[in-house]
């Protein structure tokens, strides 16, 4: 199977904006699933409210779009409904670091074998541009008029605070090692969590003076920098940017693997 | 074989005689005991327990796993409640069976925590924003409690929808004999058709696949098509939302479940619901004793009701004593099927306690 039949073609095309880098992340996501041979029944999409979460509609395979900020507890009644089943988390910034903050950092701490999967755009896309958790001091959106007065969540540093088992994070301009990571995370077997840096044109890039989607996927380039040449770079080449890679690939026991354990256990009895 | 069993410990076991196959929830009084209960029970049933982070966590795991086809129940009590009004709403649009066991206390806000109130009546009927069927049971006793949430299930799988069992303090906290038998409800669930598709607009009740029987189930909480799909086409937003309404409304009369004695013999009746059953009944029986003619009415379905069957149960009835634990709740529904030619009189109280039967009985007189 290529990554195609994961897609329903009957409900395409997106309601996303040109420009927008959600379908290269979609598309990232759906090679995995090609490339890792898995079967569209043992796939089931779990998103809440926004841009990204909208991705679930256009799959070939069970979703559920569901409320603002509760993606991941909904994932996880689906996940210990179905533990045979691959249950994947679409969320933006908005969505799994604000109003789902929560849920987030419990998820990563229970390590329910649930896969994140971050869209971050750094605003609000589906309501009109405001100021989100991961948008960086002082720049200017729909409710940040004068600049942005409080700063940015690093994710990975929460992410990493939580227990989180596998944190990594890449960007839908360097696709192929986007790819790489997704396919990690699908591999790893617990809590995982990636953040998918994407672009918002028609948003974020026009108030930051970047009307031009293609200027703005080169700017992420300037962005980002490889975890791999965090001891290489000077402190100056990496200031106000943020690293891309894997920062956490270690194997703990999952919520599930400890609970049916201990159910094995009370039968014995 | 008769247990003395605990209110909350019976609807616990109410469940697992229905079958429950997920717990999810957060630790609230007057309602912790059914949370500690399927801690230790469903582990050793190989079923799943788990505390979230919240209630706002609760619900939405519990909707998660009703739409994946199990048997889900949470409970929580008034603060918790309000949190998942959103999530119940959720689970109304996507048609999820799910049960929500809310034991009232005092309120508003954090209130009374280790009291008893029915300040939540009207909450469970209309608490999360938009037009919504809902389903809500209210038990008397403890044996009620297990009955109702045994039932719940079934309920709420025959009618896609959640199903709330409004229980409070006092049923949940006193102890009494309790049979594990089935429950006595005459309630029809007929054979559903049972269609491929995840939504169905045209028939009021068909079965349709769950997440993870590898059906395509597409599912999301803005109005949808068929195929779960998000649609705005007027037409169709119309379709779906009176398909939610009439599947609740067309089958009210086998939902509506009461309790009643004496109605068409009477001119006065008494009207309460939950552990208020108990008071009515104790007032019919004192006053039919000093030679009036009295009656009592105490509906255990509190959504839907069943309108015309009221009107028609209190024909012969011309004055009507609502008693509650608000400030006039199940008044207000009362008022509005039964107004236009009888006297109706409330007698409430909030202040944490059940009243004595004296005290009630001076009101009354009062009254008459």
């Amino acid at each position: 199977m290529t990554y195609k039949d994961y897609l329903d073609y009957s409900k395409l095309p997106t309601i996303f904006c040109p420009g927008c880098g959600l379908g290269i992340g979609l598309k990232a996501i759906l090679q995995s699933f090609s490339d890792l041979n898995l079967k569209k029944e043992d796939i089931i999409f779990v998103s809440g409210i926004g841009c990204s979460s909208r991705i679930p509609g256009y799959v070939d395979f069970d979703s559920l779009h569901t409320l603002h900020g509760r993606a991941i507890p909904f994932a996880t009644g689906v996940k210990l409904s179905h533990p045979e089943k691959n249950v994947i988390v679409i969320t933006g910034d908005g969505d799994g670091l604000s109003i789902g903050g929560n849920h987030m950092i419990h998820a990563a701490r229970r390590n329910i074998n649930i896969k994140v999967f971050l869209f971050n755009n750094m605003t609000y896309g589906m309501t009109g541009g405001q100021a989100s958790p991961t948008t960086p001091l002082k720049k200017i959106t729909s409710t940040t008029p004068y600049g942005k007065y409080d700063s940015n969540f690093d994710s990975v540093e929460l992410l990493k605070g939580s227990g989180s088992g596998f944190i990594a994070r890449g960007t839908v301009y360097h696709y192929n090692m986007l790819l790489k990571v997704v396919k990690e995370s699908l591999i790893y077997k617990g809590f995982s969590f990636v953040e998918i840096i994407t672009p918002c044109p028609t948003y974020y890039g026009r108030l930051q003076g970047i009307d031009d989607p293609a200027k703005f996927f080169i700017k992420l380039k300037d962005f980002v920098y490889s975890i791999d040449q965090k001891d290489i770079l000077k402190e100056e080449e990496k200031k106000d940017k943020l690293p891309i890679g894997i920062f956490k690939n270690e194997r703990k026991e999952t919520f599930e693997e400890i609970y049916f354990k201990i159910v094995e256990n009370l039968k014995a009895k | 074989m008769k247990e003395l069993l605990q209110g909350n410990i019976a609807a616990s076991y109410g469940a697992i005689d229905g079958g429950i196959d997920f717990f999810a929830g957060y630790p609230i009084t007057p309602s912790s005991e059914i949370l500690e209960m399927f801690s230790k029970e469903l582990p050793k049933l190989g079923k799943i327990f788990i505390q979230m982070e919240d209630e706002l966590a609760s619900i939405c795991a519990v909707v998660g796993a009703s739409l994946s086809g199990k048997k889900a129940l949470t409970a929580t009590s008034g603060p918790g409640f309000s949190l998942m009004q959103e999530g119940i709403g959720y689970a109304t649009i996507t048609e999820a069976p799910c049960v929500i066991i809310n034991v009232m206390r005092g309120g508003p806000s954090t209130g009374l925590p280790t009291n008893v109130s029915q300040g939540d009546y009207m909450q469970s009927k209309w608490g999360t924003h938009g037009d919504h069927p809902m389903i809500v049971f209210s038990p008397k006793n403890p044996q009620e409690f297990y009955w109702l949430t045994r039932i719940s299930f079934n309920v709420a799988f025959y009618y896609k929808n959640p199903v709330i069992i409004l229980s409070d303090e006092s049923v949940a906290h006193m102890r009494a004999e309790v049979l594990r038998t089935l429950p006595p409800y005459n309630l029809k669930f007929k054979e559903k058709e049972k269609l491929d598709l995840p939504f169905n607009f045209e028939y009021d009740l068909t079965s349709n696949p769950f997440i993870g029987e590898g059906k395509k189930v597409r599912i999301t909480g803005l109005f949808h098509d068929e195929t779960g799909f998000p649609i705005n086409e007027k037409s169709m937003v119309e379709k779906v939302m009176n398909h939610l309404i009439n599947k609740i409304e067309h089958n009210k009369e086998n939902l509506f479940l009461y309790e009643s004695d004496g109605l068409e013999n009477a001119e006065i009746a008494f009207v309460g619901f939950g552990i208020i059953g108990g008071l009515i009944k104790e007032l019919k029986y004192i006053f039919d004793s000093k030679g009036f003619k009295t009656s009592f009415f105490r509906p255990i379905t509190l959504n839907p009701l069943d309108d015309i069957k009221i009107i028609n149960l209190f024909k012969n009835i011309k004055k009507v004593f609502v008693i509650e634990l608000n400030k006039g709740q199940l008044l207000l529904d009362i008022k509005r099927i039964l107004s236009c030619n009888k006297e109706i009189n409330f007698i409430g109280f909030t202040r944490g306690d059940i009243p004595k039967i004296g005290e009630v009985y001076k009101k009354i007189e009062e009254l008459l």
